[in-house]
């Protein structure tokens, strides 16, 4: 968190504004601090349990 | 020394040759034939086993041969078989047997087997047959034969060996974008981090337990960079691992340390990661590492 350059927050909104574009779910996630690493787990698991349900 | 890639030859056993004998005996005159058939020679095979994780051992030891089969013997007695030669590799590697077709550079191997369950075990190279023993010979007309069969040749084969990490999901992104910290932050796997681009120069595993009954495995591989799936970068041989996984999550550093723009460098990401494996289903995201960054994840199946 504390390495985050505000001066890249028009970039990370031009990236997160092209994820949703792309329909792609965006995390903002730290490994040093920790932050937002639960729901980038969740997230995973869910992207899993989705690939693993066969094909109807 | 993680390996995962060898060259390897192996050889099966040839089975034994058959015995030429008559039996002999006291107040037996003219006993006849009773030479034995020898023994089949061993079959070599791979084993796919969750105790190895590298195929450093095959590096060193490029070179494993079945044994042979028994000759036969008199009385009857038929030679041991070759005892089968079982080697042991980590689960996900591929074996790939050189091409017969010396004309055919382009396919220069042809793929085996898929060794992607644990206790899967192949063949890959099957023992000679043993020879048959005069015994065998014997008819109404001809009761003394002098003829033998020599054991057939074991089957030789130059392979390949491919080690396919199978991870449920891959960290990629540009080379120091985090991806050994958040491995390490998600797992108990400890990977060397160091501020420095290509820190990690071989794929690290880690498991993910969510909560008690949901766990994953991820893999860290190293650093990507532009055109990665055309192979610059060794990148092919990181790509790989990536193939079997179900879900990536692309890392994109927002610190601004490097000096590019993060849009462009989650779509090189992105392009070089799916080029590489455009016959699987995927999953895509992408996250930020060590520091705030945007995840993005997009789900794509055939």
């Amino acid at each position: 968190m504390d390495a985050f350059d505000p001066a890249n927050e028009d970039a990370l909104k031009a990236l997160e504004k092209r994820a949703k574009k792309l329909k792609l779910p965006f995390l903002r996630v730290s490994g040093v601090s920790g932050q937002g690493v639960p729901e980038l787990l969740e997230a995973m698991w869910k992207g899993l349990a989705s690939s693993r349900q066969p094909a109807a | 020394m993680f390996v995962d890639e060898v060259d390897i030859h192996v050889e099966a056993g040839h089975g034994g040759r058959g015995c030429l004998a008559f039996r002999r005996e006291k107040f037996v005159p003219r006993g006849g034939p009773s030479g034995g058939d020898g023994g089949h020679g061993g079959s070599v095979y791979f084993v796919a086993s969750p105790h190895i994780n590298t195929l450093i051992n095959y590096r060193y030891h490029p070179k494993s041969d079945a044994e042979a089969g028994q000759n036969g013997m008199g009385s009857n007695c038929t030679g041991a078989g070759g005892k089968d030669l079982e080697l042991a590799v980590p689960i996900g590697t591929l074996v790939y047997a050189k091409s017969t077709e010396p004309d055919d550079p382009e396919h220069p191997y042809v793929l085996l087997a898929d060794l992607s369950e644990e206790g899967q075990r192949v063949l890959v190279a099957k023992g000679g047959r043993g020879g048959m023993g005069n015994a065998r010979f014997a008819t109404a007309t001809n009761r003394a034969p002098r003829k033998v069969q020599p054991g057939e040749d074991g089957e030789i084969k130059d392979l390949r060996l491919e080690l396919k990490l199978l991870a449920d999901v891959g960290l990629v992104g540009f080379p120091n974008a985090g991806k050994s910290t958040m491995i390490a932050r998600i797992s108990a796997a400890r990977p060397k981090i160091a501020d420095y681009p290509f820190t990690t120069l071989v794929p690290n595993l880690g498991v993910v337990r969510v909560s008690e009954d949901r766990s994953f495995v991820v893999a860290d591989v190293p650093g990507l960079i532009e055109g990665a799936h055309r192979g610059l970068g060794l990148g092919h041989q990181f790509l790989r691992h990536l193939e079997r996984t179900k879900v990536l999550v692309h890392l994109v550093d927002m610190s601004g340390s490097t000096g590019r723009n993060p849009a462009k460098i989650w779509t090189r990401c992105a392009r070089s990661s799916s080029c590489s494996r455009p016959r699987s289903p995927q999953n895509r995201r992408s996250s930020s590492p060590t520091r705030w960054t945007p995840s993005i994840r997009r789900t794509r199946t055939r």
